[in-house]
C-alpha cells in the first residue's frame, strides 16, 4: 500500500516540478485585469497580440492588475464533465493611474492613501503592492522636487512604484510581460533559494572551472582547485602545498601518523615565481593556513569555523 | 592537564614491626639476656628508617638485624596475616591516604584562587572587544543624528574623480554624510549618538549604472551580490539603477536587463528598484531619502536599540516606516559580517571543494553534505567500509533534489579514488 502511495507522490512532485520549470511555467499563470481598464483600448488590443492569457473582471480596487496561477485540477467542474482547474491568487497587486489620474491623487494626497488601501482590499500575506505612473518631465523643478519627496515616502511606507515613460501603453504592455514572467518563475526560484539561502556564501557561481577528471591530469588539477578554495590561498601557495603533498590521501596520511604534521606543513617554503626579493612577506605556508588545513580535514562538527 | 605528584612520608613507616622488636626488647631486658643489646641496635635502625619494609628478609638489609631476627620477625607476621585486624587496617591506611590527598588538593586550590590571573596585553584586548560587542545600545528619540555614509569605493569605471563628483554634489544639497569603507552597499544611514555610537538603519543602496548592471550580469557578479545584501541584515535592498545615455550598446539588450531587475523584484523579498537618469539625479534620490529619513526616525521620535542579526525579524519596509521602537544592527557589527573573508564553516567550504567536480551539481553536492557534513565524517565512512568495492560505491544510492535522483556509480567511484588512493 506504501509503494502505492510513494509512487503517486513521486507523480505529483514531478508533475509540479514540471509546472514551475522555467519557459513552463509561464502557460500556467494568467493576468487578471480590472474592467475600469477596459477603456484603454490600445491596452486590450496590444495584450490580445502577445502570448499573456488574461482575462477581465471586477476587482475590488479599479484600474488594478492581479495575476493567478493555475495549480492543477482540484475540483469537479459544474460545467459538463471532468475536473476544474483551481487557479490560486499571486502576491502582486498593480494600480495602473493614467496621467490625469496621477496628477489628480498628487493635488488631493489620496496618494498616501492607497497603499492602505490595496492591502485592505487584498489582503493576502506577503503581498506586494504597486502602483504604476507616469514619469512627470521636469516641467516645472519646484513640482517635480514634491513628486520625487511624495514617491520617496510612499516607499519608505512599503509601496513600490514604477514609472512609465511615453508611449505610455506599450511600457505597460512591457511591464505588464515582465511581471507575468518574473511571476510565473518565482515558484522555482524560490526552491533555489531555500537552498542557496541557507549558505553564507553564494555558491552558484563555482561551476566555471570544472574539473573533469577523465582526462590525464584531472585529479591534480581536481586537487588543486580543492585548495583554492581556502581563502588566502594563492596558485603559489597551492602549488607548494602540492609539491608536499601530490595527493589529499598523503596529507591525510601525515596528519594521522605525524604528531607534528601541522608545525612541518606550516613551515613549507613558498615558491615564489619572481625570484628571491629583499622584502618578502610570507615564505612559509603559516600556522594559520596548516591549522586551517588540519581543521578541515578532521573536524567533525560542520560549523567549524575556517 | 597538570598533575601534582604527592610524596607520602609516613610519621611510623613500620609500626607493626616496631611494635613487636619493642616487645622483645622489654622481654629481653627483663630477663636481662644478651639478646637485649642487638634488639636495642635494631630497633634504633629501624626508628630511623623512613620506608615501609614488607618482611623479615627485607629489614636485613638493617643494622643490627641478623638471620634470626628476620626469621623471627617473619615467623611473626606469617602469624599475624591470618588476624582479622590486618585487612581493616589495610583499608583504614588507604582512606587516609586519600584523606591526604584531598587536603592537599583543597589547599591548592585555595592557593590558585588567591593569586589574580595575569592576563596578556592581547588577552585583555580580546576581552574588552568582546565586552565592546556584546554591549546593548539604547538610543532614544532625539538622542541621535542621522548621517549618509558613502563607501570610497563607490565609483563607476574605478576613477576617483567619481567620488569626488559624488561628494560634490552631496555637499551642494547640503546632504550630512561622510566617506566611509563599506563592507556592503554604496550607501549607508547611520543613527549616531553624542556617544559615537552607530547603529545601521535597515535600508542599503546599492548603485548601478546600466553599463555596470550589463557586465554583472554576463559575468554572474549581479547574482553574487543580491546574495550579499540579502544575507547582510539590512531588510531594504534598494538598487538604484542609473541610465547611461541613451542605454544602447551596453553588452545586452534592454530588455534583458529590465527583466533582470523585474525578477530581482519580485524574487527578493525587500528589494526595490529606483530609477534615475543621471549621477546628479541619483544623488537628489539620496538627498530626498536622507530628508525623508530625518523625517521618519528623528521627527517622529522612534526609539531604537542595537540588536543581533539572528534577531533581525525579517521586518517590511511598511513595520519599519510605522514601529516607533526599532531593533538594529550595530555599523561595527555589520562591517565585520560582511567583510568578504568572513570565515567560513567546514560545511561551507566542503560543499564548494565537492562543486570543482565537474557534473557534481549543487542538488547532488548538498545530498552528499547532509549525509557526510564534514571531510572526515565521509573519510570515517570510507574507513568503515568492509571492503574498497563497497568503499566506492558509498555515495552512490544516495538521492538528490527534489526529484530525488541517484547520484550514480560513476561519481561514487570518482570521489572515492580522489580522496582514498594515491592517484
Amino acid at each position: 500500500m506504501s509503494s502505492k502511495a510513494d509512487k503517486l507522490l513521486k507523480q505529483a512532485v514531478k508533475e509540479q516540478q514540471k509546472r514551475i520549470k522555467p519557459g513552463e511555467c509561464q502557460k500556467y499563470v494568467r493576468v487578471i485585469l480590472d474592467v475600469a481598464l477596459r477603456k484603454n483600448s490600445e491596452l486590450l488590443q496590444q495584450l490580445s497580440s502577445t502570448d499573456l492569457k488574461y482575462d477581465l473582471r471586477s476587482l475590488p480596487v479599479s484600474n488594478c492588475i492581479i495575476w493567478e496561477r493555475n495549480v492543477g485540477q482540484q475540483t469537479l467542474s459544474t460545467i459538463g464533465n471532468g475536473l476544474e482547474d483551481a487557479w490560486r491568487l499571486e502576491g502582486q497587486i498593480l494600480k495602473v493611474y493614467s496621467e490625469a489620474e496621477f496628477q489628480h491623487a498628487l493635488k488631493d494626497q489620496s496618494l498616501t492613501c492607497i497603499g492602505s488601501q490595496l492591502q485592505t482590499a487584498f489582503p493576502q500575506p506577503n503581498s506586494r503592492y504597486v502602483i504604476a505612473v507616469p514619469r512627470l518631465h521636469q516641467s516645472k523643478q519646484r513640482a517635480k522636487g514634491s513628486v520625487d519627496t511624495a514617491l520617496i515616502e510612499l516607499q519608505l511606507s512599503g509601496l513600490h512604484i514604477e514609472q512609465l515613460r511615453p508611449p505610455h501603453t506599450q511600457e505597460l504592455l512591457a511591464l505588464l510581460q515582465r511581471y507575468t514572467k518574473a511571476i510565473a518563475e518565482m515558484p522555482y526560484k524560490q526552491q533555489r533559494q531555500e537552498i542557496l539561502g541557507s549558505f553564507k556564501k553564494y555558491l552558484a557561481n563555482d561551476n566555471k572551472q570544472c574539473v573533469r577528471v577523465e582526462q590525464g591530469n584531472g585529479y591534480g588539477r581536481l586537487w588543486q582547485q580543492h585548495l583554492n578554495r581556502l581563502p588566502l590561498v594563492t596558485l603559489e601557495v597551492a602549488e607548494s602545498i602540492i609539491g608536499q603533498y601530490p595527493c589529499p590521501k598523503r596529507m591525510l596520511e601525515h596528519f594521522e601518523n605525524d604528531p607534528d604534521a601541522v608545525q612541518k606543513l606550516a613551515d613549507v617554503k613558498i615558491k615564489r615565481s619572481n625570484g628571491p626579493a629583499p622584502l618578502q612577506t610570507e615564505r612559509r605556508i603559516g600556522n594559520v593556513l596548516s591549522s586551517k588545513l588540519y581543521n578541515l580535514y578532521n573536524a567533525r562538527d560542520p560549523n567549524t569555523l575556517i | 592537564m597538570n598533575a601534582t605528584r604527592l610524596e607520602i612520608k609516613l610519621k611510623e613507616p613500620n609500626p607493626l614491626f616496631t611494635l613487636w622488636l619493642e616487645r622483645w626488647l622489654r622481654e629481653a631486658e627483663q630477663r636481662n639476656q644478651k639478646s637485649q643489646h642487638q634488639l636495642r641496635k635494631a630497633l634504633a635502625a629501624l626508628r630511623s628508617y623512613p620506608l615501609p619494609l614488607y618482611s623479615g628478609r627485607d629489614c636485613a638489609m638493617l643494622r643490627g638485624f641478623g638471620a634470626t631476627l628476620c626469621q623471627l620477625i617473619d615467623a611473626e607476621l606469617h602469624a599475624h596475616q591470618l588476624t582479622v585486624n590486618n585487612a581493616n587496617e589495610q583499608r583504614a591506611y588507604e582512606k587516609q591516604v586519600q584523606q591526604v590527598a584531598k587536603t592537599v588538593q583543597n589547599k591548592q586550590k585555595q592557593k590558585e584562587k588567591g593569586k589574580p590571573k595575569k592576563l596578556t596585553k592581547k588577552a585583555q584586548q580580546a576581552l574588552d572587544e568582546a565586552e565592546q560587542r556584546a554591549r546593548i545600545v539604547q538610543m532614544p528619540a532625539g538622542s541621535y543624528d542621522i548621517l549618509l555614509l558613502v563607501d570610497t569605493q563607490e565609483t563607476s569605471g574605478k576613477h576617483k574623480r567619481v567620488l569626488d563628483q559624488t561628494r560634490g554634489y552631496l555637499q551642494t544639497l547640503q546632504v550630512p554624510h561622510e566617506v566611509r569603507r563599506l563592507t556592503v552597499g554604496d550607501f549607508l544611514w547611520i543613527a549616531r549618538n553624542a556617544a559615537g555610537d552607530e547603529l545601521v538603519l535597515p535600508y542599503v543602496v546599492e548603485r548601478k549604472r546600466m553599463d555596470d548592471l550589463a557586465s554583472s550580469i554576463r559575468d554572474g557578479r549581479f547574482h553574487e551580490q543580491k546574495h550579499r545584501l540579502r544575507q547582510c541584515g539590512l531588510p531594504q535592498i534598494i538598487y538604484l539603477i542609473e541610465d547611461y545615455g541613451d542605454n544602447e550598446q551596453l553588452g545586452l539588450p534592454l530588455e534583458s536587463l529590465q527583466q533582470a531587475l523585474a525578477n530581482a523584484q519580485m524574487h527578493t523579498p525587500g528589494l526595490q528598484v529606483v530609477r534615475s537618469e543621471n549621477h546628479y539625479r541619483s544623488m537628489c534620490y539620496l538627498a530626498g531619502m536622507t530628508a525623508a529619513l530625518h523625517q521618519l526616525y528623528t521627527q517622529a521620535g522612534k526609539t531604537l536599540h542595537s540588536v543581533d542579526k539572528q534577531q533581525i525579524e525579517s521586518s517590511s519596509s511598511s513595520s519599519c516606516w510605522s514601529a516607533t521602537k526599532l531593533g538594529l544592527l550595530k555599523f561595527r557589527a555589520l562591517y565585520e559580517d560582511s567583510a568578504r573573508n568572513a570565515q567560513l564553516t567546514v560545511r561551507e567550504l566542503f560543499v564548494q571543494q565537492l562543486l570543482q567536480l565537474h557534473s557534481l551539481s549543487l542538488d547532488r553536492a548538498l545530498a552528499i553534505v547532509k549525509r557526510y557534513a564534514t571531510p572526515r565524517l565521509l573519510l570515517d565512512a570510507y574507513a568503515a567500509c568492509a571492503t574498497e568495492a563497497e568503499a566506492q560505491l558509498l555515495l552512490s544510492k544516495l538521492c538528490c533534489g527534489a526529484l530525488e535522483r541517484p547520484l550514480g556509480e560513476k561519481l561514487s567511484q570518482c570521489i572515492h579514488r580522489f580522496y582514498c588512493t594515491h592517484w
